[in-house]
């Protein structure tokens, strides 16, 4: 049973969050609403070609992008599970590296990587030029497998590599079992088609609101996330485009209807895989000899993902010349000075790291205590009450990191316009969008903690307190650490909100300043370097931190991240 | 000559081997069982009997039969593991399912499952939920589950030793009942020589790699 206690605390935590998460969408709605003189279904009905164009471009970029990450990572998690225990750590490790890569950094390394001369650089410059789809669409749809390819590996590795044996054994001695195909029918896909879902489910999300990649590689592409973050600074203002308030309105319901679907399935299937791994998981680590061709395909996974970090290290050194190139550290050099009024990069790493550290600092609490939430209503049996708090901490994913900048600034604007050059604002937003991944880590991690060890805690006499301390922190520590290293890494990264938001405090992030150097006009030979220069400050940052929580990573319970 | 035959059956763990030239029969409607410490090579008997393991040298027969290259799904032989080997997802009904042929009608397809319950006890068990079973449930769900898929020998590996003095007791004479009634072949192993007594006509220990009877 809930006690009356933990139900008041677990609302008086739920409204603030409510408002402080459907708040800036709130605002952004009725401001929109009231310039454009339509409601938010109506304009979702009425919407002009281009708002239907770009839904369709981004529903077809996130489902081909979907089933790309399915198909290549399902043959890419068996090669991985097939390795043995220690050499499957480190390739699951640096397959996943993309995963916690900022967005700018993949649309940059893609843009390295099409520079390469040889078969990489021209296969990509012929397919990125081809019409399918719009220029550009096959370059982004690799760069969106590329990103969100761990996202298999990491559900259906651990699967694969530690479900107990004896079930396939058993299953081959049996009638229903006697060829590939049945057993794949009755066992795997049975245990693997969860976590498919949800790996799909969650692709379909990150490719559907990606702004970055999509910026870059595909300019031409008209994504309802593109079109919010470009076209939605110029909305809201009464008297001034009507016709865009609607246009933008119209498309961010689309887009949140689009991702609430989404949400909801992966939602179901995490909960389904999360049950399945614990009940069909050993601790054993299946060591049998891997086949060359398993080793060979697992190793062009790892290859897979490293190329186009290495790709944006090469290009930070490599400077153009009437010639050809040169190798020399100029780019580093004006990324360093942050020349013609430019933010230098020792400036914007301080404002990156200084944001991403407050973001933890904010989202920790707040996450552990709606994971709480949820699992508590769980034991209580109040299945619905802990759906709607878990779709609730969901919200941030069903939402385009635009529109929260959006409405954070107009909220700003309307409540409390002294706050909107505040420190804060850029942590508060980052905050809101990284709380899904942090309850996502949490949440499995809770629910695998056995009842008995409090229980037996509280037999000997410890008090709710110690309890919390002495056995549920210490054993929800590996959780909690992974849960804070991503939300920095993904705080280091963000784009979509800091872009917005960064006009009205000033202060730029990495990911942003190698955006600006990008954008540069004119050409300059060092301008890309310079870019590049930051991003690989910005990709090793990432790829440092998701190193260093790496160990503490417990696959059996990570829900996939 | 029909029944179980294993014939200088070798398998070897890079240099160690397991078993050493092992030979075994068993005739149709014989229970043996195999005694032996932990670490002996009795699960990996079975295993390579069952086609899970691969001999260095050796025959496996069933009823004359050369099964050693078949792979596991096509030598008809059923295996009982040591803890009850149940899908989770899937319920009581789901997993004796899987014992069935294919392609059966599903009134008989349920005929035959609500008898093949009758006949381990669990009469009613169609629908439970497999993770809320107890142990002796699950094992008589497995041996039902086995015995659907009509073996031509059966193979039992310690499947009764997590269960209590009484429950092990009757779960032993009710297997071997069912045996009897087949008349299958079957090879029990076990470190409880009571167990293999109360099982087995004939008892074996298994040392160095081979089996010697004992009288």
């Amino acid at each position: 049973m809930q006690s009356p206690q933990r139900r008041w605390a677990d609302a008086a935590l739920i409204a603030p969050l409510a408002v402080l998460l459907l708040g800036p969408l709130a605002v952004a709605a009725n401001r929109l609403w009231a310039v454009g003189g339509v409601d938010p279904a109506t304009a979702a009905l009425d919407l002009s070609p281009a708002g239907w164009r770009s839904a369709w471009s981004s529903i077809q970029l996130a489902f081909l992008a979907s089933i790309g990450v399915v198909l290549l990572g399902t043959p890419v998690a068996f090669a991985l599970a097939k390795q043995p225990a220690r050499r499957r750590r480190w390739m699951t490790t640096a397959v996943a590296l993309p995963f916690v890569t900022p967005s700018i950094v993949a649309a940059v390394a893609f843009l390295a990587l099409m520079d390469v001369s040889g078969p990489i650089g021209s296969t990509l410059r012929t397919a990125s030029a081809t019409t399918l789809l719009g220029p550009g669409s096959i370059a982004l749809l690799v760069a969106m497998v590329w990103f969100n390819l761990s996202l298999v590996t990491r559900m259906l590795t651990p699967a694969l590599a530690r479900t107990d044996p004896a079930y396939l054994e058993q299953l081959r001695l049996l009638p229903q079992g006697n060829s590939a195909w049945l057993r794949f029918r009755a066992w795997w896909w049975p245990v693997l088609g969860p976590a498919l879902g949800a790996a799909a489910g969650l692709t379909f999300t990150f490719a559907f609101t990606s702004f970055a990649v999509v910026r870059w590689l595909a300019p031409e592409a008209t994504t309802i996330e593109l079109l919010l973050a470009e076209q939605g600074s110029g909305a809201g203002i009464p008297g001034y485009r009507t016709g865009l308030s609607r246009l933008v309105l119209g498309t961010a319901v689309v887009q949140g209807l689009a991702l609430l679907v989404a949400a909801v399935v992966v939602n179901a299937m995490q909960r389904h895989h999360g049950a399945r791994m614990l009940q069909t998981t050993t601790l054993h680590n299946g060591d049998a000899p891997a086949s060359r061709q398993s080793t060979a395909l697992a190793m062009s996974a790892v290859v897979f993902a490293l190329t186009p970090l290495l790709a944006v290290l090469a290009a930070s050194v490599r400077v153009r010349t009437p010639s050809g190139h040169r190798f020399g550290l100029d780019g580093w050099r004006r990324a360093l000075s942050g020349d013609a009024g430019g933010t230098g990069l020792v400036d914007a790493f301080a404002t990156s790291v200084g944001t991403a550290v407050w973001t933890v600092a904010i989202a920790m609490p707040v996450g552990w205590w709606c994971a709480s939430a949820v699992l508590s209503a769980e034991r209580a049996d109040h299945r619905r009450r802990a759906q709607a708090i878990d779709l609730l901490a969901m919200a941030p994913l069903v939402v385009s990191s635009a529109m929260v900048g959006l409405g954070s600034l107009l909220g700003l604007l309307r409540f409390a316009p002294n706050l909107i050059a505040s420190p804060v604002l850029l942590p508060m937003a980052h905050a809101t969008l990284v709380l899904p991944v942090v309850v996502r880590v949490l949440l499995p991690a809770m629910r695998a903690l056995p009842d008995d060890l409090e229980e037996q805690a509280a037999t000997l006499g410890l008090g709710p307190w110690h309890r919390w301390s002495l056995v549920r922190l210490p054993m929800l520590r590996p959780a909690a650490v992974v849960a804070a290293g991503l939300a920095l890494a993904f705080s280091l990264g963000e784009f979509g909100a800091s872009w917005i938001l960064v006009r009205s405090t000033g202060s730029t992030t990495l990911a942003v300043l190698v955006d600006a150097w990008l954008a540069r006009p004119g050409f300059d030979a060092t301008t890309r370097p310079a870019a590049m220069a930051v991003a690989s400050v910005l990709g090793l940052l990432a790829a440092g931190v998701m190193l260093g929580v790496e160990r503490w990573r417990d696959d059996r319970i990570g829900g996939g991240l | 000559m029909p029944g179980l035959r294993v014939e200088g059956l070798r398998v070897a763990f890079g240099e160690m081997s397991v078993l050493d030239g092992l030979d075994l029969t068993v005739a149709p409607g014989e229970r043996v069982a195999v005694l032996g410490p932990s670490g002996c090579g009795k699960s990996t008997l079975l295993r390579t009997i069952a086609g899970l393991q691969a001999p260095v040298n050796g025959l496996v027969l069933l009823d004359d039969d050369d099964v050693t290259d078949r792979p596991p799904e096509h030598r008809g032989i059923g295996l009982l593991f040591q803890r009850p080997v149940l899908y989770p997802h899937r319920d009581v009904a789901g997993n004796l399912a899987l014992g069935l042929p294919r392609g059966l009608k599903r009134d008989e397809r349920k005929r035959r499952i609500a008898s093949a319950l009758v006949e381990v006890g669990l009469e009613g068990f169609e629908a439970r939920d497999v993770t809320t079973l107890s142990g002796g449930e699950g094992q008589r769900v497995a041996l039902a589950r086995a015995l659907l898929a009509e073996p031509r020998a059966l193979l039992l590996d310690e499947p009764f030793s997590a269960l209590d003095g009484t429950l092990r007791r009757r779960l032993v004479e009710t297997t071997a009942a069912v045996l009897q009634e087949r008349s299958l072949p079957a090879v029990h192993v076990t470190h409880d020589p009571d167990e293999a007594e109360a099982f087995a006509d004939r008892v074996f220990h298994m040392e160095g790699g081979r089996l010697t009877q004992r009288l």
